[in-house]
């Protein structure tokens, strides 16, 4: 009897996990099937679409500015009505939202990101609207080239730039690195930069550089370097395989730079945590002397209090094997959850209100309007757009003559950055570039903080570990 | 010092009036002292940080004390970020959590540690797993989420407060804690279930119901990944909001100093005008015999 | 005898179930909400990344079975054992660090004559700071060079500056004392809770029996608080093993990997990679870890409950 009664319980106990797993596997098969994105047409039977990055409460002067911008698109355009989202893109968050359907259907993002997005189908396909509204014809194709897999184009680059060497004027001064009539004297080598880095510090006590160390941001910094110093980081063997190959004498060198920087000249910032924020924080806060980044730097006068003439951007440095500057820039792309007539509406309030192939009246006044309120905001603007987004010359001309009438800084602080022609522009590496910034993260890191660190052992580990970690996991 | 009141403890009145009893008692007062420096330091510093000038700020080397203060960095700080709305969010959010948690988990807790019926062990076994595990069901749930039409409202963020396995366990363990003889000799006075569980258990549940809500309102407090998920500007929490000031322009190191004191200041004085209640709740109950 | 039982039985069997149905319903209906939910929000979810991780995925969308092999290049990583070890290493401090403090601090608390309000709220204070603002206050303590308050603090005592967070022996200590800082409230008011709860009775007749202090403490404290010390030891294990938040913002990880945990390996995977499959996978490992820690759990936890 207590057998059975044994029994009957533990038959039932059994039948609950059965009925509780049924349960669960059911509702796993089930659901999930839940509509995606935003409905094509609202109450009112108007075409809608959501765009991301719209300024929030705490910006309600530029608020204020984009809703005057949305009312009037929606004026010109009536059968389209704009939900606004304050979303911006954020890799922590992004893959969530994506996969739940409630990307906006708009969203900006930078061009670091544009591999993981496409090949996890994050963005729509809108090779279509690009040939249709002139973008594929117009655009620099090296920068279409970004966007583009397969043959089909994924996004819209919209502003794009090629990184240089930022000077604080000031500290420059204090520590005499001036020539005889008066203009600012900078370094054309890597070797030359450790030298006034020096200079700078032994003058005024500040370091004279800032290099990014973390949050990927150290590898995409050292990229500029390493290109320099000859490292190629990687290759496609002729079966396709990628290869890692900077386990060479260069990278080592390259390595070597950054250590004596730390070690044998001592002109880095104490702190080893450096990510974006942080390092146009140490720059912006007169804490270091230079750092590698591109234009224009609004935020460094906004948010850092830094006056806007003191800031002087000359070309990158020269390595030993060569002078290469690290392209990047931003892209905007569309919803993979966007209906045909969604994407032409984007489409349409991207042309109104950000970048289109044709300058319009009406565009002409966009642009002013934006430029005035960045220069209202105690902001940037520079007599030219950073790089060359369109292959018309005519056009190009066009935007430099909008900017030129507002440009609010010194022509000369810019010119060598600009005109330079020995600076080779470089995109990104083919593949798993966010990969390699991580591992060279961890290169930069070990170096600026172990004295006694092994470099041979330290590239070929690195060199290893992306071949074993990453390339080998490619199919 | 009035050593001859203190009736319990480890040590009471008659411990007391030996030396090394007193010495080991101002010592441990010693140890505490320290300990609570340590605990409120930082957040001293905080204070300091959030009135100090922006060129002090950034002085090289900065000052520890502010040499002047700066009271509009506060009010500036509050300005642009115009907090009001995301306190009012999060009291939304905290209110509606603490609700679903005290409730589901404390009838789960009962129902496993006083009703157990047939089943019990099993949910019990699944309930410690699901403690084991994070991170591998964010995506999906965030799925099941936006197939409920959950983006945009509190209501899921208030469930899931409702199911957290810890403090079903909180809560059961403190049921097993109470004296069966309580609730046998109500059965015997002829109660009904129902009547011991609102007239006996509620009452003497206090102490627990106060730590799940500490619990509760201060995890809700900082709970930041699933309302920045799930909620649009207009709902998202203070927590939410640190996380997007961190990474805004426009905001300076010193107002963000302010703006962590804002985040810090409402609960602690939640907490300082409470924790006599809390505090004494917990001790008023009959636990003690 | 034979057929007298079955006979028995058969005719016993509806009212034997009339029987369970009674005396279980009570326990089920109370139960059943919470099953809803957890099925719902946790367990369907749960069952669903497990199964996924079996599969390549393009984007969250299963596109083909794969076996084992996202285990299998988790697991093979080169970082996955330094990593492990890390993750391990963040416990085992936390387990010296952050666990007998609030313990003993709730004993001394209890004792206390004055001040015993001060105390609780000084203590209790970080607990309620928001985890993110917890992590940006502590990095400006922990600043390198000059700018850090602890280095302030070091040069106002003329004992020169340290290296914190960029030594990469110190750095994950030093992330558990501010975790442990963090955590110090919350488990400090469950101990107060159940220091609360102690019989009186028992130590004065501990007292009368000649019982000194450390006896009081090991045969009637320690008994007593037992089941809530355990619970808050398991907590404190699973919650550290996936620490994830504080490495990511203090030190991403840094310097070289020495702070990295199996949590942020994961969310590199998941979020900076877009390899969810990866994640999934190193999700189960996890998982499988903190189990053979849950069976020492419920050896001990059938120990102390009979």
């Amino acid at each position: 009897m207590k057998e059975e009664e044994f029994k009957m319980k533990r038959n039932k106990v059994n039948g609950m996990a059965l009925t509780l797993a049924v349960v669960c596997m059911l509702s796993v098969l089930s659901g999930c099937g839940g509509k995606r994105g935003l409905p094509e047409k609202n109450a009112d039977g108007k075409i809608q679409f959501s765009v991301g990055g719209w300024p929030d409460d705490t910006n309600k002067e530029n608020q204020d500015f984009k809703n005057k911008r949305k009312a009037e698109f929606e004026k010109g355009s009536s059968e389209y009505s704009i939900v606004t989202d304050s979303y911006i893109y954020d890799t922590k968050t992004f893959t969530m939202k994506a996969n739940g359907g409630t990307l906006p259907t708009v969203y900006d993002t930078w061009f670091t990101e544009i591999d993981k997005i496409i090949d996890a189908g994050y963005a729509a396909d809108i090779t279509e609207y690009m040939d249709k509204y002139g973008f594929s014809e117009g655009m620099n194709p090296e920068l279409l080239e970004l966007v583009t897999k397969d043959g089909k184009i994924y996004g819209i680059p919209w502003v794009a730039y090629k990184m240089g060497l930022y000077i604080n004027k000031s500290i420059f001064r204090k520590a005499g690195l001036v020539n005889e009539d008066g203009s600012i004297k900078y370094p054309t080598t890597y070797d030359e930069l450790a030298e006034f880095a020096v200079t700078v510090k032994e003058k005024t006590g500040i370091p004279g550089l800032v290099l990014a160390t973390a949050n990927n941001n150290g590898g995409w910094n050292f990229m500029n370097i390493a290109w320099s110093y000859g490292v190629n980081f990687m290759e496609q063997d002729s079966g396709g395989k990628w290869k890692a190959t900077f386990d060479s004498q260069e990278m080592r060198d390259a390595v070597k730079y950054v250590y004596d920087l730390k070690w044998k000249y001592n002109v880095l910032p104490d702190n080893t945590v450096i990510d974006l924020t942080e390092l146009k924080k140490t720059f912006g806060t007169s804490q270091a002397a230079m750092f590698i980044a591109n234009p224009p730097r609004s935020e460094l006068c906004t948010k850092f209090g830094m006056n806007k003439d003191d800031m002087m951007l000359v070309p990158i440095p020269a390595g030993p094997k060569g002078r290469y500057a690290q392209m990047g820039g931003n892209v905007r792309m569309i919803s993979p959850d966007a209906t045909p007539a969604q994407i032409d509406g984007a489409f349409k309030w991207t042309m109104y209100d950000l970048i289109s192939k044709d300058l319009t009246e009406e565009q002409i006044k966009n642009k002013e309007d934006t430029y005035a309120r960045t220069i209202a905001d105690g902001g940037i603007v520079l007599n030219r757009l950073a790089f060359d987004l369109w292959t018309d010359p005519q056009r190009m001309a066009q935007e430099t003559e909008i900017s030129s009438k507002y440009a609010n800084v010194d022509p000369k602080d810019y010119d060598d950055y600009f005109n330079n022609d020995s600076v080779t522009i470089r995109p990104e590496e083919p593949v798993c570039s966010q990969e390699l910034y991580t591992v060279l993260d961890g290169v930069i890191q070990e170096v600026l903080t172990n004295k006694n660190v092994d470099i041979d052992k330290l590239v070929t580990t690195a060199n290893n570990d992306f071949q074993a970690n990453h390339l080998d996991n490619l199919e | 010092m009035k050593f001859n009141e203190k009736t319990d403890g480890l040590i009471n009145f008659s411990d007391l009036k030996k030396t090394r009893f007193k010495l080991l008692y101002w010592t441990m007062f010693a140890i505490l002292i320290f300990i609570s420096l340590i605990c409120i330091i930082p957040i001293l510093w905080v204070v300091i940080s959030a009135i100090k000038p922006m060129d002090e700020m950034y002085r090289v080397p900065p000052t520890i004390i502010p040499e002047s203060l700066d009271f509009n960095v506060l009010k500036n700080a509050w300005q642009k970020v115009q907090f009001g709305k995301y306190f009012l969010n999060s009291f939304i959010l905290i209110a509606g959590a603490w609700v679903c948690d005290v409730f589901f988990n404390g009838i789960c807790g009962y129902a496993l540690s006083r009703l157990k019926p047939k089943g019990t062990n099993l949910i019990m076994t699944l309930l410690f797993w699901t403690m084991l595990i994070s991170g591998i069901s964010m995506v999906p749930l965030y799925e099941t989420f936006v197939t409920l039409g959950g983006v945009g409202h509190f209501w899921p963020l208030w469930l899931q407060a409702g199911c957290n396995a810890f403090n079903v366990m909180l809560f059961r363990n403190f049921f097993n804690s109470i004296p069966m003889a309580y609730i046998e000799a109500a059965r015997i006075d002829g109660l009904s279930e129902i009547k011991i569980f609102f007239k006996i258990i509620v009452p003497l549940s206090i102490p627990v119901i106060m730590v799940v809500t500490i619990f509760s309102v201060s995890h809700q407090w900082s709970n930041f990944m699933w309302p920045y998920l799930l909620l649009g500007e207009d709902k998202i929490p203070v927590a939410v909001k640190l996380f997007m000031i961190d990474s805004s322009e426009n905001i300076m190191d010193n107002e963000k100093m302010a703006i962590m004191l804002f985040s810090i200041l409402p609960p602690a004085i939640m907490y300082c005008f409470f924790s006599k209640r809390i505090m004494g709740g917990v001790s008023m109950t009959g636990i003690k015999g | 005898m034979k057929n007298n039982t079955k006979k028995q039985f058969s005719g016993a069997f509806p009212s034997v179930f009339k029987k369970t149905l009674k005396r279980n319903m009570p326990g089920w209906t109370l139960l059943l909400p919470s099953i809803v939910l957890f099925i719902v929000i946790v367990w369907r979810p749960i069952i669903v990344g497990v199964l996924y991780s079996f599969f390549k995925l393009n984007g969250f969308h299963p596109v083909g079975f794969v076996g084992f092999d996202n285990f299998i290049k988790v697991i093979t990583d080169s970082n996955f054992i330094k990593t492990l070890f890390n993750t391990f290493k963040y416990v085992i401090w936390s387990l010296i660090i952050g666990f007998p403090l609030p313990l003993l601090t709730a004993v001394m608390l209890n004792e206390m004559l004055a001040g015993k309000q001060y105390f609780k709220i000084s203590t209790y204070l970080p607990g309620i700071i928001p985890g993110i603002a917890v992590c940006l206050i502590w990095k400006t303590l922990y600043g390198e060079g000059d700018g850090g308050l602890l280095n302030m603090l070091l040069a106002k005592l003329n004992m020169g500056s340290a290296t914190w967070l960029a030594d990469g022996n110190k750095v994950i200590p030093l992330i558990v004392v501010m975790m442990s800082w963090q955590g110090f409230g919350g488990t400090l008011i469950m101990y107060l809770a159940s220091l609360q709860g102690i019989n009186q009775e028992l130590y004065e007749a501990a007292r009368i029996d000649g019982a000194g202090f450390f006896k009081r403490f090991t045969h009637i404290l320690l008994p007593h608080m037992s089941g809530i010390i355990l619970l808050v030891l398991v907590r404190q294990i699973i919650s550290v093993f996936q620490v994830t938040e504080q490495p990511l913002i203090m030190t991403d990880g840094g310097p070289n990997g020495a702070s990295l945990t199996l949590g942020l390996t994961n969310w590199r995977y998941a979020f900076k990679f877009g390899q969810y499959e990866k994640s999934l996978a190193l999700g189960v490992v996890a998982f499988l870890i903190l189990i053979g820690l849950s069976i020492i759990y419920h050896i001990l936890d059938k120990k102390i409950n009979d």
